[in-house]
């Protein structure tokens, strides 16, 4: 199954795709197993029933989706387009547009088709978007003209908003298309890459292995043989050179691995960067300001170096209170600070403002007033 | 930019209102209070059985008679923290923790007798002026009844939850020395004027012979000037509502007004020059609301018989019958009529917890029991009753313990008293 080779991506770090993506390997997925096991049935146009014709193929058309069997669509439909020959239907169908049925509920496969074929053309993505309240705007109407086309509400309406949006934004749609395919070529592109280096990693590992059994072995004959000759001296001469041996080896090994690892995350990276930095907007110009166009510079007074305060006179002499931290300055500041902040501002105008603000229509009540009418 | 910092303190956003906010916020606490201890009253007395076309008639406080209860306490608060000797900001941190709390809270429900020690505890702590608690409670001991440790800490969480968990306070005396070093730097010819506005001022030296013309050899007079104006900000600022209904420069400025009107003139002619064009505007503002700050609520001129300048608002001014000073609050008058308020408080109060059963009733009496240094006014009577049985509980379990009963006295008749004691 596809699913199990995709690389689980961990549930907190992001995904290195677009969900969308994830969504519609699931979809195909999902649809072999539901057909997986075929009902038991009989065809509503000619009775032929699965007991008779056990390879009987049961097809429907995305017009009426009414179901019938292989043999009534070549039947009535070879000719070229006809009606639909289930009573009180009477829909001219083509014999191309037939195919199988994914969905056991008609209804189910009928929500899906609409809302393929609406998210054919409201493509959109968040960062087509300057803020998340447009786009979430965006997905409202989508949703809003979805449920019209699927429980059947102003079909005509809809169709036309449809038919009007798709000619406006034809640039933006093929786009954003294009984008996608690119996304999931990209995506299957770096799957593979995945694989392969795991199917490297695995095959190093196994040779490895090898690698050190033969040493083993080596090792062991050298030994032997050594003992055999009665050199005591060479045995250890060997074993030594047996572990100097296995240490590069081992070391070699580590680095290689460590390349492989790096090939792979820088891979990884590489894609996720490529497919988050496509459409970055240029903020605002000009630099950031963290007081958000205030300055910092006082109205009504600047601190002096001293006042002339008996009472403040011994603490700026005392060497204990300086050495615990108090300094006179800071009183200065902070006592023409509350002498100041605040000396403007009247708490009568700022009722007044916040009521007008109250009583000024925001975009939400507008919303609301238009839904209501 | 100072504005704009003021503007984002909790100080402006939960406790700034405009008069009629003010008075508003004063009428809808004390009608929900009314509504839930009515209706509490109302609901037992059902369950126990009387009809309820039978019950009593409610008498509870007016909006009125809370906000002059509670701003009797306030004196007394007052009194309390300068028993206590603390220094004027923590009496002023104090003080405006009881004004808020009693802008939602009711006295129906909380009482503010018993808040009064814990708060000065709270305003100990809030303003870093340490008081360890034994010697907090020993000083308490001298002004009246004795209290427990449990006492002081268990109301502070109700506490800080009716002050919104806002605990900084911005005391307009502190403004007020920053005003009197500039007037005292432009006396000696060292001011320097702020930058944006510095072509508009009058040079250091001529602002420094205006003033010495207008000290005109009185050289002590702006150390006058500064003491009045801060005995104003820490005594009856403190007991009106200048904190809620202005910022604190304009409440500091205001008092300096109240204190020496030409000395104060002089310096806002300094800071908002004739020749700044565009501030004239803010200026005329600034000076008709100091003017309202010195005249409506400062002035020691206040009385009874003035013109009410907000008419109809729930405000703490003279006209209203409410202490904005120290020396009214001994006024025989007005303890008198705070004593009846008290008493009806109580009686309802009362009526609540009788029907509530004994265990609330321990609870409100037993944190109940510091009466402040409003012992002396005939407030404290309730607490006889209360005092006089426990001496009884206490005399009856001396007799049992000489007698050698081992089981103490007899317990009093509890009627769910039954299988599980014996």
């Amino acid at each position: 199954m596809m699913m199990v080779s995709l690389p689980a991506p961990h549930p907190l770090l992001s995904l290195p795709f677009p969900p969308s993506i994830y969504i519609q390997i699931r979809y195909t997925s999902t649809t072999q197993i539901l057909t997986a096991t075929p009902p038991d049935e009989n065809c509503p146009v000619c009775k032929s029933s699965r007991y008779l014709n056990p390879n009987i193929r049961f097809l429907m058309n995305p017009v009426c989706y009414h179901k019938m069997c292989e043999s009534c669509v070549d039947r009535i439909f070879m000719q070229g387009p006809a009606p639909c020959p289930v009573i009180a239907c009477g829909k001219t169908l083509r014999k191309n547009k037939f195919r199988k049925q994914t969905f056991e509920d008609v209804a189910v496969e009928r929500e899906v088709d609409v809302r393929k074929r609406v998210a054919l053309t409201f493509n959109k993505r968040q960062d087509d978007f300057d803020n998340l309240r447009e786009y979430n705007d965006y997905l409202e109407e989508v949703e809003q003209i979805t449920f019209n086309l699927v429980n059947k509400i102003d079909v005509k309406e809809t169709e036309a908003k449809l038919l009007e949006y798709e000619a406006a934004n034809k640039e933006l749609i093929s786009t954003n298309a294009a984008r996608q395919a690119a996304e999931m070529m990209a995506f299957a592109q770096a799957t593979e890459a995945e694989k392969e280096s795991q199917r490297l990693a695995r095959e190093m590992a196994v040779r490895e292995r090898e690698e050190e059994r033969r040493e083993q072995e080596e090792l062991k004959i050298a030994t032997l043989n050594a003992l055999a000759s009665g050199d005591k001296g060479a045995v250890k001469v060997i074993q030594e050179v047996q572990l100097k041996r296995s240490g590069e080896r081992k070391r070699r090994q580590a680095d290689e691995q460590m390349k492989l690892k790096s090939l792979a995350e820088g891979r990884s990276l590489l894609n996720s960067s490529l497919l988050a930095g496509t459409r970055k907007r240029v903020l605002e110009d000009g630099p950031f300001d963290p007081l958000g166009g205030l300055s910092d510079v006082n109205e009504h007074y600047i601190v002096q170096d001293y006042y002339e305060n008996k009472w403040l006179e011994n603490v700026r002499n005392d060497p204990a209170a300086q050495a615990g931290g108090y300094f006179v300055e800071e009183y200065y500041g902070r006592s023409l600070f509350e002498a100041f902040s605040g000396l403007t501002f009247f708490v009568d105008e700022e009722a007044a403002r916040i009521e007008e603000e109250k009583r000024a229509k925001t975009y939400t009540d507008l919303m609301i007033s238009d839904a209501v009418s | 930019m100072d504005d704009t910092i003021y503007s984002t303190s909790t100080q402006h956003r939960l406790f700034t209102f405009t008069p009629k906010q003010l008075s508003d916020l004063r009428y809808a606490t004390n009608k929900a209070a009314i509504e839930k201890i009515t209706e509490s009253i109302k609901r037992r007395a059902v369950a126990a059985g009387i009809v309820e076309s039978e019950i009593e008639e409610i008498d509870c406080p007016t909006a009125e008679e809370e906000l002059k209860l509670v701003a009797y306490y306030c004196v007394k608060c007052m009194q309390l923290s300068d028993h206590f000797q603390f220094p004027s900001n923590v009496k002023a941190t104090a003080l405006t923790f009881l004004h808020r709390l009693y802008l939602t809270t009711s006295t129906l429900t909380l009482h503010p007798k018993k808040l009064l020690l814990p708060i000065l505890y709270l305003a100990t702590k809030t303003e870093n002026h340490y008081t360890p608690i034994k010697n907090f409670i020993a000083t308490a001991a001298t002004a009246g009844p004795k209290v427990t440790k449990e006492d002081l800490l268990d109301p502070e969480f109700t506490i800080a939850m009716g002050l919104r968990w806002a605990f900084q306070v911005w005391h307009p005396f502190r403004g007020l020395e920053g005003i009197f070093l500039e007037l005292n730097a432009i006396a000696s010819g060292r001011y320097q004027p702020p930058k944006p506005k510095e072509h508009l001022v009058l040079p250091a030296t001529e602002a420094k012979v205006a003033l010495l013309e207008l000290l005109a050899g009185d050289t002590d007079r702006i150390g006058r000037a500064h003491g009045e104006a801060r005995r104003l900000l820490t005594t009856t600022a403190l007991l009106t509502d200048v904190y809620f209904l202005y910022t604190p420069p304009q409440i500091s400025f205001g008092a300096f007004l109240e204190a020496d009107r030409e000395l104060a003139t002089f310096y806002l002619d300094i800071k908002f020059p004739e020749t700044d064009v565009p501030g004239r505007k803010t200026k005329m503002k600034l000076l008709d609301v100091l003017d309202e700050i010195a005249k409506n609520h400062l002035s020691a001129g206040l009385s009874e018989d003035l013109k009410n300048p907000y008419q109809g608002l729930l405000l703490q001014l003279p006209q209203n019958g409410i202490t904005t000073s120290l020396s009214m609050s001994v006024d025989p008058t007005l303890v008198k009529e705070v004593t009846r308020i008290d008493k009806k408080l109580y009686r309802v109060t009362k009526r609540d917890q009788d029907s509530a059963g004994k265990k609330k009733a321990e609870e409100w009496n037993g944190s109940g029991s510091q009466s402040g240094t409003g012992s002396g006014n005939g407030i404290g009577r309730y607490d006889e009753d209360e005092e006089r049985r426990a001496k009884k509980r206490r005399l009856e379990r001396e007799k049992a313990e000489r007698e050698g009963d081992v089981f103490g006295a007899r317990l009093p008749d509890v009627k769910t008293a039954g299988a599980g004691s014996f």
